[in-house]
């Protein structure tokens, strides 16, 4: 029980607004899968056609092979929780996590066993005879989400319910909910614009913007080869560095044109470069070093910004052409603001995107 | 010597709420000086004093020894930027930034300058001619603050200035205001609840915790040795990690921690001789690893949960009654509920009194 396939599904609001064009993805039984994407990107029209909240469009969905475009939400056996906790203000954190249970009229010792249960599972135990009000955002959050997971369902959904929370009960609800979902086997579909979330709790990630799917990859996947600029610049904090760089000639070798530097493919450690003459070259800011300027050979620059951060240090190098490079450094780093600096990329950690489709080049 | 802008023993004592109590501190002229704390620290309670806008109850603020206790707020040569940004909305961005030039009566020359030049330190010089209601809420709050930085002043107040922009731009605007205040030399006092912040920025650090100064200095020493368990967890994602012991002792460099009949043993620890009760051992995710094998100075847990995060994997370690967190590279994989073995570093350890949350142990 738990399988999800969504075929060619369209939203479109008042006959003219593309809010989802036409996505297609299918996700099995224990899958954890994130819609990701900044606000406006469909990702919430999607899991309310999944939830039967809103109207398909176009295209179909099947929940465990069934089609459910016609089904009523509470005929398509999903569980739901929001953004907004939604609960009872009359009833405990018990009554109000029984609650789907009671509805099914399933006897009393076996409530008591599953809502136990689930409690002890998300940390709220000591809250059961509690009120909502009287309790943290957090707790009341768990509790919404404990009256989600309490009941059997093929497909849980989640929409942006670590949203309210303040950021130590966000971190640790999202450790909570990866768990529970684990050692359950729950089939779940969660909606969220924070890629630090998605990442942490997905088994699969689909990105969205403008009502299109750009990537669909494991957090690995997206965060190692983004399929194009968009996914690049919204996955990682701080983003991917992207640099427009020129392929020149020179007296019958070739170098690329980075910054006000030129340095050859060997110079970068690099295979070959795209046989474009401008593309975009783009690595992680974990993956810029900085180089010895008397032994090697690199991108010249100088330091605009630098901060110690405890652990790690982080500095923005401005190049010749006005273009930022972010880097990430040991805590052990120490630059001068405005100080000349030679930078290096990790060979095997480089990628190229094209400007016009801005999709990532991979045959080389 | 007396310091430029010297805070002493400020309280403020509200009827019902938590004011502040006993605060005092002083920043060096040009320096930069950052207020971190929860909501409800006195953060901006302390800030609003300093501005003249809220009375104190008792202790005063001097400028150059010079009391300020009766010097109304618009006679105090400072200059204050708010959390919302309070703008005019019927003047454009350009006119929002001179006002406070206007009723100075400057040249209209001199004017232009001091604008375009705040503006483009702060990059919004593309946008001086549109009104505020035609700009990002980014580019609102980097208005607001170019009018309070064009005003030559003796001193800055900034109450969270950036908290309202969206993650990627805050930690853009982050690495900039560091160049801005260098580029200005004036002396500064900037509020903020983000610790990533109040690293980065800061010359003098000071936490606050409900009313009170917890601790003060350098932000790196701050961040290797905290007071308290509450300064500890403030600075560093993920926080320290604090393990709870019934007792201990340290003897011969060998520190013992008890928790019933189980022992544990940690070896060749930079603490003086010393027996304690109830303990928290402390230690940060990047000083300990994970072994699937016992060993010396390892503490048997289970991997809770683990998340993967951008390239490397946060796992959730369970201990006793306990969780902590430890970074590893994607190389290293444990399973949900495997036993595993945390071996520390035994010279990076803390130890902080259960009761009170005050850091114990004389290093050697």
């Amino acid at each position: 029980m738990g399988h999800v396939e969504l075929r060619n599904v369209w939203k479109i609001y008042d006959k003219s607004f593309e809010a989802v064009k036409g996505i297609s993805v299918s996700f099995s039984d224990g899958e954890f899968v994130s819609l990701l994407g900044p606000s406006g990107c469909g990702k919430t029209s999607t899991l309310r056609m999944v939830a039967g909240l809103e109207e398909i469009s176009r295209g179909e969905i099947f929940i465990d092979s069934i089609k459910v475009n016609d089904l009523e939400p509470g005929d398509r056996n999903v569980a739901m929780a929001f953004e907004a906790y939604a609960l009872y203000p009359h009833l405990t954190v018990y009554e109000n996590i029984a609650y789907p249970l009671r509805i099914r009229k399933i006897a009393d010792s076996e409530i008591k066993t599953r809502v136990n249960e689930m409690c002890e599972s998300l940390g709220i135990t000591k809250y059961v005879n509690e009120f909502p009000s009287s309790l943290s955002g957090g707790v009341q959050q768990s509790t919404g989400l404990a009256r989600a997971l309490v009941r059997p369902a093929s497909l849980y959904l989640l929409d942006e319910v670590l949203s309210h929370l303040d950021a130590a009960e966000r971190t640790m609800l999202r450790a909570e909910i990866r768990r529970v979902q684990k050692l359950m086997n729950l089939t779940a579909l969660f909606v969220t614009h924070d890629q630090l979330e998605a990442m942490a709790m997905s088994d699969r990630i689909i990105v969205m913007n403008d009502g299109i799917i750009h990537q669909i990859g494991t957090p690995e996947e997206i965060y190692d080869s983004p399929e194009d600029l968009f996914v690049a610049g919204f996955v990682g904090e701080p983003p991917m560095n992207t640099l427009r760089v020129k392929r020149i000639t020179e007296d019958g070798k070739e170098y690329l044109q980075i910054g006000s530097s030129k340095l050859t493919s060997a110079e970068l450690g690099l295979k070959a470069f795209p046989q474009k003459s401008e593309f975009i070259i783009a690595m992680r800011p974990k993956y810029v070093g900085l180089l010895d300027s008397s032994k090697q050979k690199g991108v010249e620059g100088s330091v605009h910004t630098f901060e110690n951060l405890g652990d790690y240090t982080q500095a923005a190098i401005e190049l010749e052409s006005g273009d930022i490079v972010f880097m990430i450094g040991d805590v052990d780093l120490r630059l001068q603001l405005d100080e000349k600096v030679i930078l290096g990329f990790v060979p095997e950690k480089v990628l190229f995107y094209d400007i016009e489709t801005t999709k990532q080049i991979k045959d080389i | 010597m007396a310091e430029y802008l010297e805070i002493k023993s400020l309280s403020k004592e509200y009827s019902k709420a938590t004011g502040i109590s006993d605060i005092s501190f002083s920043c060096s002229e040009g320096s930069f000086t950052v207020i971190l704390g929860p909501s409800g620290a006195g953060k901006s309670t302390t800030l609003n004093i300093i501005a003249g806008i809220l009375q104190e109850t008792s202790g005063e603020v001097l400028l150059k020894s010079e009391p300020l206790g009766r010097v109304p707020p618009q006679k105090r040569r400072m200059s204050m930027v708010f959390e919302d940004y309070a703008l005019y909305p019927t003047f454009s961005v350009f006119e929002n930034i001179a006002s406070p030039l206007r009723v100075r009566s400057f040249s209209e020359n001199d004017i232009k300058k001091k604008v375009i030049s705040i503006a483009s330190m702060l990059g919004i010089e593309e946008h001086l001619d549109k009104l505020p209601s035609q700009v990002s809420g980014g580019q609102k709050q980097r208005t607001a603050l170019a009018r309070c930085l064009v005003r030559d002043a003796d001193f800055y107040l900034l109450d969270e200035p950036i908290a309202h922009l969206d993650a990627k731009l805050r930690h853009r605007m982050r690495g900039e205001f560091k160049r801005i205040h260098r580029e200005l030399g004036k002396t500064m006092i900037y509020v903020s609840h983000d610790y990533r912040e109040a690293l980065a920025l800061a010359d003098n650090l000071l936490i606050f915790n409900e009313g009170r100064l917890e601790q003060s200095g350098n932000p790196q020493e701050v961040f290797s040795n905290p007071k308290n368990t509450f300064v500890a967890t403030l600075l560093g994602e993920p926080p320290m990690n604090l393990i709870n012991y019934q007792s201990g002792s340290v003897k011969n460099a060998c520190l013992i921690l008890k928790n019933g009949s189980e022992s544990t043993e940690l070896k060749g620890v930079n603490f003086a001789d010393i027996e304690f009760g109830r303990v928290l051992l402390g230690f940060r995710h990047f000083s300990v690893s994970i072994h699937d094998q016992v060993g010396s100075n390892r503490i048997p847990g289970f991997v809770y949960v683990w998340e993967p995060i951008e390239d490397t994997i946060t796992y959730t370690i369970s201990i006793g009654e306990d969780l902590v967190k430890v970074v590893t590279t994607r190389s290293e994989h444990f399973e949900l509920n495997q036993n595993v073995y945390l071996e520390m570093d035994p010279k990076a350890l803390y130890l902080f009194d259960a009761e009170t949350g005050n850091r114990i142990g004389t290093r050697v």
